[in-house]
This record gives C-alpha cells, sequence and structure tokens, in this order.
C-alpha cells in the first residue's frame, strides 16, 4: 500500500513537473518600467514618425492575461489586454488609429505582433509590427521591427523596473 | 488726417504682424502625434521658405488617383546644416518620408525623413516645435 502510494506521488510528481517548470519559467512583466534613452537604440527614444515606444509601461500580468497601459508626453495613456494564448485583441488606440494584435510566447519571450491602420481620406495607412519582450532581473528589452509600405525599420527600447 | 494716418498704419502693422504669426506654429497644433505614417511618391517641387520649408511630393491613392501631399520640414538653414542641398530633390525623384499626419485630415503631413530611392540618402527633416520630432543625436541645433 505504502509503496504503491508513493509510486503514485512520484509519478504524479513526474507528470506535472514539466507543465509546472513551463509555467514557472515564463517571465513576470508585471510593474512600472520606465524606458531608458542611455539604454535604448537612438531612435527608440526619439519622437520622429518612426518607431515610438512609450515612456513607461504599467503591466499586470495574468496566466492567461497581460494588461498593458503604455503612457507617452503629451497623450492619453491607452490600455491594451492581450490575451496570452495568440488570439487576436483589439488594442487600445487614439481615435482615428486601429489595431490588432496577438501574443504569444517563444520560450522565456513574449512575442507581440501587430497590424496598426491609420486612417485618412486618401486611403489607409498599414503598419505591421513585431515585438520580442525579453526580461532580464529588472530589465525589459522590447526589439520592435516595423514594415510600412515596404519600408522597414528595427529599434530596441530598453525599460527599467521602477522598484517599490 | 494725423489721426487717420496713424490709423492706417496700426491697421497695416497688424495685417503684416498676423501673417508670420500664423505660419509659425506648434507642432501640436497642426499635426497629430499618434498617426505617424509612410508617404512613397515623386518629388513635385520644393519650396525654400521661412519658418518652414515644404516639399511637395505625388503620392499615388490605392484607387489610382494621384495626390499632391505638402510636407512641412525645418526652415532652409537647418536643413542645410543638416546636409540637404538643392540638387538633392530633383523633381521626379522617387522619395520615402515618414511624417505625421495633420490633424484637419488635408494631404499635409510634418515630415521627420525623406530618403532618396535611388540613392538611399537620408535627410532628418524635423521641424516644429513643442512635441515635435527631435533631432537624433550628434545633430546640431535645428531651426524652430
Amino acid at each position: 500500500m505504502t509503496s504503491w502510494f508513493h509510486a503514485s506521488v512520484v509519478g504524479v510528481a513526474l507528470a506535472t513537473a514539466p507543465a509546472l517548470m513551463v509555467a514557472q519559467a515564463r517571465p513576470d512583466f508585471s510593474g512600472r518600467w520606465e524606458i531608458s534613452q542611455a539604454k535604448s537604440s537612438a531612435g527608440a527614444t526619439s519622437n520622429g514618425a518612426n518607431i515610438s515606444f512609450p515612456s513607461e509601461l504599467i503591466i499586470g500580468q495574468r496566466p492567461a492575461e497581460l494588461h498593458v497601459e503604455t503612457r507617452f508626453p503629451r497623450s492619453e495613456p491607452l490600455t491594451t489586454v492581450y490575451k496570452l494564448d495568440g488570439s487576436e485583441i483589439t488594442a487600445g488606440t487614439p481615435a482615428g488609429v486601429t489595431e490588432k494584435a496577438k501574443a504569444t510566447w517563444d520560450g522565456n519571450n513574449l512575442v507581440i505582433t501587430a497590424r496598426r491602420v491609420v486612417s485618412s481620406a486618401f486611403g489607409d495607412f498599414v503598419t505591421d509590427s513585431k515585438e520580442i519582450w525579453t526580461r532580464t532581473g529588472n530589465v525589459l528589452t522590447i526589439t520592435k521591427s516595423e514594415t510600412s509600405d515596404g519600408v522597414v525599420n528595427n529599434e530596441r527600447a530598453v525599460f527599467d523596473r521602477d522598484q517599490p | 488726417m494725423t489721426v487717420k494716418m496713424a490709423a492706417l498704419i496700426i491697421v497695416t502693422g497688424l495685417l503684416y504682424a498676423t501673417a508670420p504669426a500664423g505660419a509659425h506654429h506648434s507642432f501640436s497644433a497642426q499635426y497629430d502625434a499618434n498617426k505617424p505614417v509612410t508617404l512613397r511618391g515623386t518629388i513635385n517641387r520644393m519650396l525654400w521658405s521661412n519658418p518652414h520649408g515644404h516639399l511637395y511630393i505625388d503620392v499615388k491613392t490605392p484607387d489610382g488617383k494621384l495626390v499632391t501631399w505638402e510636407l512641412e520640414t525645418a526652415a532652409p538653414a537647418g536643413l542645410y546644416r543638416r546636409g540637404w542641398r538643392k540638387e538633392d530633390l530633383p523633381v521626379g525623384a522617387q522619395v520615402v518620408v515618414r511624417a505625421f499626419l495633420a490633424r484637419d485630415g488635408t494631404a499635409n503631413a510634418n515630415a521627420t525623413t525623406v530618403t532618396l530611392v535611388d540613392t538611399g540618402k537620408e535627410l532628418f527633416a524635423g521641424s516644429a516645435g513643442t512635441g515635435a520630432p527631435v533631432e537624433p543625436p550628434g545633430e546640431g541645433a535645428g531651426a524652430r
């Protein structure tokens, strides 16, 4: 009886261990993150019409969702809730702009792909983007590639986590 | 007579004063920082004017019509310091422009970079004040 019980415990533990290890391996992006101009690529922190990153991210992470509030200087904050199973969501955008996005895990990295459409009287301006989020300690690195009308831009933004 | 002359001088002065005040404006008053776009077209003409230059390019819409976009740039002196030369912008040359759309929905935008397709040369065009594109590191002070 005892040996059967022990074998069962060991069996269950072995069966669930890989799943638990994967779940535990996922980084937690929760927190308040501020962009570092010094550590980011030059274009990432300029406010030119190329790739722009928020100055601040407020993130709350749950097993199935990532709540992301983006803050920019001189603009209202925007909130997006990403589903971490890769299903498509509508991102928070300013008026006249729409964005559909998907978030999936790639190992310890979070990959967000999105299509952003700026509408105008002269047609839609479409931008496709891919972000790779990596957390190393209290540093969040987001590398972003954008394609718009055949033009590709790449930038890297580094965010430092605010310590409570 | 003296009063009429004084009134005429004041009115004339006011009329002249409003023109430059209207031409120079804050970025956010005219352009939308939330709407960066890429425009691909051919140079129609370049107006080397103050306080802002204006690049006009012909852009084909998805339905095949040609629309002439007016793209605001920095002042000519600032453009010159950043390497812009008149010969860089021949009429008919293909360019790709990164810009912010105008708030009023017209074919106007605030250019931040202009890339010449044939040579790959990228020119920094950023112009206006608060909220406007900033210069990349290593650039001199831009015209405002």
